[in-house]
């Protein structure tokens, strides 16, 4: 090593070392000595996999407007759908202080370490919209009841192939968001309690990967392929919106339930869009969950556990007169965790603007 | 007669133009890995010490601005021991993706299949520790011999075949990540703890994976700049054909030199699987752009011949800074990526305009 290189070598690791030790020196000093009042205020972590969809957004703001409710400082994280960035932005939040945290994970299984990380740290964690592998330890996980929902989607459904063809039969096109992800497992299992018991009706399964511009060609290539398929359900409102601009560039959107030629279609989440598409009724119905209440119960039971308040047990069923969600029965999910399990009614065409869905919030 | 003449002159020419490209040319390449003292440089260069030191050295100046900008701006969580130990963990497995663009663009190549290669060669490990019953101890060599053999697969079609890179890697990168979507549809997890103990252990609070990263970065420094393959890597980028005739072998050096990129990448998904005790298709998804960004802050220039490890290393931790000081900013999830983009915009930027003036005033 010349002399050059050595001193070229000194002068860098010089500037680092003197970049963190002036960096620290302003940040012991700047340190502001916070309040009592911020001091005694509670912090909760709300580590977000995804921003990018409506639904997500609503999920996010709903947290953030409950902490304000309760008196508590939210402090959020996008992870943009992918698991390694999620486990860094939760270590980045462990070092914030919390007192819990919320979590949507991006997958089930890589989320496992670092809710291990926020159990060391001896911090309550509640699970919202996705739960964690049986693998973690967690309070407690929200969401809507994937298999339930979507049966009463299957059930609707057959009852629409009931009238056109006076028995349970006909050909159903189901399209899957993604087969490796939980959540579209479960919607798939509940579309097939409600059509396997009927030998007479065929389920084509195709997957769309959740996007309406593969639902498009999917269902594109379906009907033209097989013309007579009666009935459509999927497990987004994504693909929803795919499939009824294929169906419509094809010439076969039939409007109205009891119009010959009408095709059937089930989704679910109860986006804005979709609801339009329910008054214009295109499609026949969609599972509108209450997320906005999902996201505020998740941090009230974050704050719950913090302040030693015991949480439901299973068996237990909450309910509410006159709530989307109710009645809420509380019971283990599939990965053994404590889980609410909120109720996510059907929109028809004639129950689309109930100001009580997510989608018909103002501001949405 | 005339023809033996003409080709006489035709070996003669070129090798001297070789000559003088490597010996005379103002390639950054040539300048960076030509050992000399100051007292050998000519006057003009001797000057300007400090403006020289900072402008050459602008990725540091870059991370030593955001630590003051953080620290300023997040004191209280910010400047402290446990988030500078968490920044260079977060950042060692994507840092040895940008190590590896390195490697692969200094001799002026590209390797987009790096994030596909990371995911597929720590997949391939878990089945046949979770399916097999294979040793975890095997199952690291194997991730790691499976990395490297992705790399010498593009490497050979690269270097040997002369595939367009970008093209060769783009379809490496669809295959695959493609593949493990087919193939390996459900997460694996718990992964053997043997096998997560360099991507997930502590020793005294302090995480192995830097120590792992840390011994590689000076692995691939010593190998850089000290030994011959080095310097073939950037006579290769620097000028390919002069390289050739001055004797390097300059295929072998591309083909070596995507083997080290994909044994990175291997290595980048050990840390990275240990660290999560599991592997999930979605793995490292998108790093290999965020890896070509740290290499192009760090100093590596697309256009090969030039790029330093302490550069790389400069990039690495600018990356790793940003993203700490935006999520402990608590910036608003919806703008975060868009902020963090408008940085990385002006840091090139800055990058860019400090190249002219060294260009300018400085050589």
């Amino acid at each position: 090593m010349t002399k050059e290189d050595r001193r070229t070598y000194l002068k860098t690791v010089g500037a680092l070392a003197g970049g963190l030790a002036i960096g620290g020196a302003i940040g012991w000093f700047a340190k502001p000595t916070p309040t009592v009042e911020e001091e005694e205020k509670i912090v909760i972590g709300w580590a977000a996999r995804t921003t990018i969809a409506k639904y997500a957004r609503v999920l996010y703001e709903a947290a953030i407007e409950k902490g304000r409710e309760l008196d508590v400082t939210m402090i959020s994280t996008n992870a943009t759908m992918l698991p390694d960035k999620q486990a860094q932005q939760i270590d980045y939040l462990l070092g914030q202080e919390l007192d819990g945290m919320v979590c949507t994970p991006v997958d089930s299984k890589a989320i496992v370490t670092s809710i291990d990380k926020v159990n060391d740290a001896g911090l309550p964690i509640v699970c919202v919209d996705v739960d964690a592998d049986a693998a973690a330890t967690i309070d407690a996980y929200v969401s809507e009841d994937q298999i339930g929902r979507c049966k009463l989607i299957g059930d609707d459904c057959v009852s629409f192939l009931e009238d056109r063809y006076g028995s349970k039969m006909g050909k159903v096109l189901e399209l899957w968001g993604d087969p490796i992800v939980g959540t579209a497992i479960r919607r798939s299992e509940g579309f097939h309690l409600a059509f396997d018991p009927h030998d007479d009706i065929e389920v084509i399964e195709k997957v769309a990967h959740w996007t309406a511009d593969e639902a498009y060609s999917v269902c594109k290539a379906q009907f033209t392929a097989q013309p007579d398929i009666d009935a459509i359900v999927v497990a987004n409102d994504g693909m929803v919106l795919g499939c009824v601009n294929a169906l419509s560039d094809m010439g076969l959107m039939v409007p109205g339930r009891d119009e010959p030629g009408h095709v059937y279609m089930g989704s679910v989440d109860g986006e804005p869009f979709a609801l339009e598409l329910l008054r214009e009724e295109k499609i026949d119905s969609d599972s509108v969950g209450p997320i906005d209440f999902n996201a505020g119960l998740a941090v009230q039971l974050t704050l719950d556990v913090i302040n030693g308040v015991p949480l439901a047990e299973v068996g237990d069923v909450i309910t509410e007169a006159g709530a989307l969600w109710s009645p809420m029965n509380v019971k283990l999910s599939a990965d053994g965790h404590l889980f609410y399990a909120v109720s996510a009614p059907l929109a028809f065409p004639d129950t689309a603007d109930d100001p009580r869905y997510w989608g018909n919030a103002e501001g949405v | 007669m005339l023809a033996g003449k003409e080709r006489k002159t035709g070996r003669v020419t070129p090798l001297s133009k070789v000559k003088q490209i490597i010996l005379q040319s103002g390639n950054a390449a040539a300048r960076a890995h030509t050992k000399t003292s100051s007292t050998d440089l000519p006057p003009e260069e001797r000057t300007g010490g400090v403006r020289r030191f900072l402008v050459k050295n602008f990725i540091w100046v870059l991370n030593l601005a955001l630590i003051v900008f953080f620290s300023i701006s997040v004191p209280r969580y910010f400047p402290k021991v446990g988030n500078f130990i968490n920044i260079v963990n977060h950042m060692s497995w994507a840092g040895l993706l940008i190590f590896a663009v390195g490697f692969v663009v200094i001799p002026r190549k590209l390797d987009l299949s790096l994030d596909s290669n990371l995911v597929f060669s720590a997949y391939v490990g878990a089945i046949l520790m979770t399916s097999y019953g294979l040793n975890p101890i095997l199952g690291i060599f194997v991730v790691l011999g499976v990395g490297a053999a992705i790399g010498a697969f593009n490497g050979v079609l690269v270097g040997k075949l002369n595939i367009n890179p970008f093209l060769q890697t783009l379809a490496g990168f669809l295959i695959f990540r493609g593949l493990v979507v087919a193939m390996f549809p459900y997460g694996i997890y718990p992964l053997p703890d043997a096998y997560c103990w360099l991507g997930k252990a502590q020793i005294g609070g302090f995480p192995v994976s830097i120590i792992v990263f840390a011994i590689t970065v000076f692995i691939l420094h010593v190998m850089m700049t000290y030994t011959k393959f080095g310097r073939g890597l950037y006579a290769t980028g620097g000028d390919a054909e002069a390289a050739r005739v001055s004797g390097v072998n300059v295929t072998r050096s591309i083909v070596y030199s995507y083997v080290i990129a994909g044994f990175l990448a291997g290595l980048a998904g050990l840390l990275i699987s240990g660290r999560l005790k599991s592997v999930v298709s979605g793995l490292g998804q998108g790093l290999v752009f965020d890896a070509v960004t740290g290499a192009i802050l760090g100093g590596v220039s697309l256009d090969g011949g030039e790029g330093t490890t302490t550069g790389m290393l400069g990039g690495v931790l600018f990356l790793g800074i940003l993203d700490s000081g935006l999520n402990l900013a608590n910036i608003h999830p919806y703008f975060i990526q868009a902020i963090r983009g408008v940085l990385i915009f002006v840091a090139l930027l800055v990058d860019q305009l400090k190249t002219r003036y060294l260009a300018k005033y400085l050589m």
